[in-house]
């Protein structure tokens, strides 16, 4: 599949990494250190390669959508039409300190971006912690962690589901957009944990909690 | 061994109340009808580490106050137990809507934060909201636990609260002070839709894994 990225930071890096090593071919954009995108590429491999998100959109069958809340008017604006693509989104909606979301349970990070990118077809799905995602192997104790996704349309919805399975993820369809309602905060609530238990959130610190579905 | 008094008999605050007392604490069902068929059933089956009586009593009877109360009446019964200063509270809830199809209330408060207003100085605590009582029934899968969340504000009887949880078979998890209840509650709104809406079921629980610190 040919995957576009908006946001190449800790989580988009990760995944397209590990994508191009599946043998997606990979388009990274949207970095503010223009040396750093190339590098994230660089250490892919030959299945990556570097654009502006314009060109990420016009490149991939699914555009992954990982950018800070805050960034998301100005890589929208860069990003341009989205007319009938898959736009699989990982965003929280966290306030600026990061102490907690700043929409929900009557609206998700997933239905503002639809209102946000017209046309598009968008999927949710938040993967684990960034340690998770950057380590050799995705599994704790040897189990898959479970990654909650929810969308409107069956086709982007598979794509998406495919994509996790790449990252290998166990993926758990948790309905329509709307359930964004429920993922943001489930996933913040993994994250707010693990700060507290002083697992960390970036790569390379001792210990990320998941969720697996037993 | 501990004084647990329930606020409410029904399948959560029944199904708590039948494992704590297999763990030897002393349950007490505060309902507004101690005598009906169905407490007295509740009774009957967990046998005599249990008992039921008015919902002011049961305020008085234990040292931890277990909320197990369907949303709507969650703030009757709060207030017909009276003065809960001083007491530790666990609320189990979710402020769902009448027709289970998500929270009434959302990112700006919790149902958590609604119920320490109501019980004035109470310890509250958000606990067992998030999984369903046949799993608060055998919270084992393949050897592993299922997972609960606790949080509240009170350092000193987090513990308790913890242990509660630990009693029956789960991996309780101190997740920080009572307004993370605002992420709680929609992570329990996450098992209650997978379960009643998407066709899983209620036999699945969330476990929680961590990757172990890597020998340097």
């Amino acid at each position: 599949m040919n995957i576009g990225i908006i946001g190449s930071g800790n989580m988009g890096a990760s995944m397209g990494k590990i994508w191009a090593a599946k043998g997606h071919k990979v388009l990274f954009s949207f970095s503010k250190d223009q040396e750093k995108l190339r590098a994230v590429a660089a250490a892919a491999g030959p299945n990556a390669r570097t654009g502006a998100p314009a060109g990420a959109v016009a490149f991939g069958e699914v555009i992954l959508f990982s950018v800070p809340w805050a960034a998301v008017p100005e890589a929208l604006k860069a990003a341009g039409d989205f007319q009938g693509k898959t736009l699989f989104s990982c965003i929280n909606r966290l306030k600026p300190d990061f102490s907690g979301l700043e929409v929900g349970t009557r609206t998700s990070a997933a239905e503002e971006i639809v209102n946000l990118a017209p046309g598009a077809k968008v999927v949710e799905a938040i993967p684990p912690m960034t340690q998770i995602l950057a380590a050799d192997s995705r599994r704790l104790g040897g189990q898959q962690i479970s990654t909650f996704y929810c969308g409107d349309d069956k086709a982007a919805k598979a794509s998406v589901a495919s994509l996790l399975c790449d990252l290998d993820f166990d993926p758990v369809d948790a309905g329509s957009l709307t359930s964004g309602r429920y993922i943001e905060p489930a996933r913040d609530a993994l994250r707010s944990t693990g700060l507290r238990h002083g697992h960390g959130t970036q790569a390379g610190d001792e210990a990320a909690p998941g969720l697996t579905l037993q | 061994m501990m004084k647990i008094s329930i606020l409410g008999a029904g399948s959560v605050g029944g199904t708590l109340g039948s494992a704590w007392a297999r763990k030897g604490h002393d349950v007490f069902f505060g309902v507004p009808r101690p005598g009906d068929a169905r407490t007295r059933e509740l009774l009957t089956t967990i046998g005599s580490k249990a008992r039921a009586g008015a919902v002011a009593e049961a305020a008085t009877a234990g040292d931890v106050i277990v909320l197990a109360t369907p949303w709507p009446a969650t703030r009757n019964a709060v207030q017909a137990a009276g003065n809960l200063a001083g007491k530790v509270v666990v609320d189990c809830t979710n402020p769902l809507k009448e027709d289970f199809s998500g929270l009434a209330l959302g990112y700006t408060t919790s149902g958590a934060e609604q119920v320490a207003e109501w019980a004035k100085d109470a310890k509250v605590f958000k606990a067992f909201n998030q999984t369903g009582f046949n799993i608060m029934a055998d919270p084992a899968f393949d050897g592993q636990r299922a997972v609960i969340f606790v949080c509240g504000d009170d350092d000193t009887h987090k513990p308790t609260v913890l242990k509660l949880a630990t009693d029956i078979g789960f991996e309780a998890i101190d997740a920080g002070s009572l307004v993370i209840a605002r992420l709680l509650e929609p992570y329990a709104m996450l098992w209650i839709h997978l379960a009643l809406a998407r066709g899983l079921g209620r036999d699945f629980a969330f476990v929680l894994h961590r990757r172990e610190k890597e020998a340097s």
